[in-house]
């Protein structure tokens, strides 16, 4: 079991969002859990950048 | 607030939001353990985080027998070192509320690694440990070893944090046997016949393991046939002495109940004399033996000790070594 957790302080930006991706790969969690995205919508888009 | 999961090794089922809180229910695939994920970012405002303790801990009450962890950042500190700034701007009564929030609610806070706060403000000087995984018990028994590490800063103020459980290798099971075995009549021709009768063919240390390895699983058939139990057998023992004996006080017994009587006399004694090896050797263990009623008691103790007595980070002249 491996769970990610980070307070991202705003995920708007390509800079954070490349930031967490590289944590993913880095670090294989399970489940990532992100605080503070500071975004109203969250769509398949961002979350693919953060995956892949 | 956002979780994400990998679909190839978890499975989620349920996904649900109130405030400040987002909570997935799934099971990793490969065990097959369930759990409870909850994403907790906190407000800054006490009455509000009070609130929300309030609310995680009626989940927490829901769940009792679940696999749950709470991770996110909770903008909370539970005690003075926790923090450092240049001004003192601990929150005695903060710190009070989410203590009293962990310890009602019975969650593990594992030590952090790596670092000593998860949080630095820019001017260098203000840094806490804003960050955690704070876990059950039941979670620590599912996933043993668990450590929360800290891993570096990048361009946001708070450190991400990692919780991972680690199964630790032991390698094989060693063979064990109890000393009083070979004071049970038939043990030493079991384990000759036993022996001679393996057909394993290959290098000798090969053999050699092979061969001890099948003869772990017949003794521990022949242990269940003639030692286990001790207390049961005794009592069987005792039994037919005292049926007998009630009614050699009323009636003459004739020669066989006599021969019985002083056979199983001296089976008493054999048996108590095979017991009290026994217990002297699990002496060590007697724990774990008493832990069978009580298993989940007696792990969360084991795998208190263990977190305790791990060694996470050696300084060495001023240079930190991690993962010893």
């Amino acid at each position: 079991m491996k769970i990610l957790s980070y307070n991202v302080r705003g995920l708007g930006t390509f800079e954070k969002r490349n930031e967490v991706r590289k944590l993913v790969t880095d670090n294989k969690p399970f489940v990532l859990c992100i605080q503070e995205t500071k975004m109203g919508t969250v769509d398949e888009m961002l979350v693919s950048t953060l995956w892949g | 607030m956002l979780t994400v999961w990998d679909h190839s090794v978890v499975d989620v089922w349920t996904i649900s939001s109130f405030g400040h809180v987002l909570v997935i229910r799934g099971r990793v695939l490969i065990s097959n353990e369930e759990f409870i994920i909850t994403n907790v970012y906190a407000p800054c405002d006490t009455a509000l985080k009070q609130a929300l303790w309030g609310r995680l801990q009626s989940l927490a009450i829901l769940n009792v027998e679940s696999n749950l962890c709470f991770s996110g950042d909770f903008n909370s500190i539970r005690t003075v070192a926790e923090r450092k700034s240049r001004g003192s701007v601990f929150r005695q009564q903060d710190a009070d509320i989410f203590n009293s929030f962990i310890d009602e609610s019975f969650l593990v806070d594992l030590p952090l690694c790596g670092r000593l706060f998860t949080w630095y403000r820019g001017d260098r000087v203000s840094m806490s440990r804003l960050d955690r995984f704070l876990l059950f018990d039941k979670w620590c028994l599912t996933w043993q070893n668990c450590v929360q590490i800290a891993l570096q800063r990048g361009l946001s103020d708070h450190v991400p944090l990692v919780l991972r459980s680690e199964e630790e290798n032991w390698g094989p099971r060693p063979l064990r046997i109890l000393k009083c075995w070979s004071d049970v009549p038939g043990y030493a021709d079991i384990v000759r016949v036993k022996w001679s009768s393996f057909d394993v063919h290959g290098w000798g240390a090969y053999v050699l393991k092979e061969k001890l390895w099948l003869i772990k699983g017949c003794l521990k058939e022949w242990h269940q046939q003639h030692t286990l139990n001790m207390e049961r057998r005794l009592c069987l023992v005792k039994d037919k002495m005292s049926n007998l004996d009630s009614k050699g006080e009323t009636f003459f017994l004739d020669e066989a109940e006599v021969m019985e009587i002083l056979e199983l006399s001296e089976k008493l004694h054999s048996l108590s004399w095979i017991q009290a090896s026994m217990s002297w050797q699990k002496a060590r263990q007697n724990w774990l033996q008493e832990g069978d009623a009580n298993t989940n008691f007696f792990h969360g103790l084991m795998s208190y000790c263990r977190r305790r007595n791990a060694i996470q980070l050696i300084q060495v002249n001023d240079v930190q070594v991690e993962g010893v």
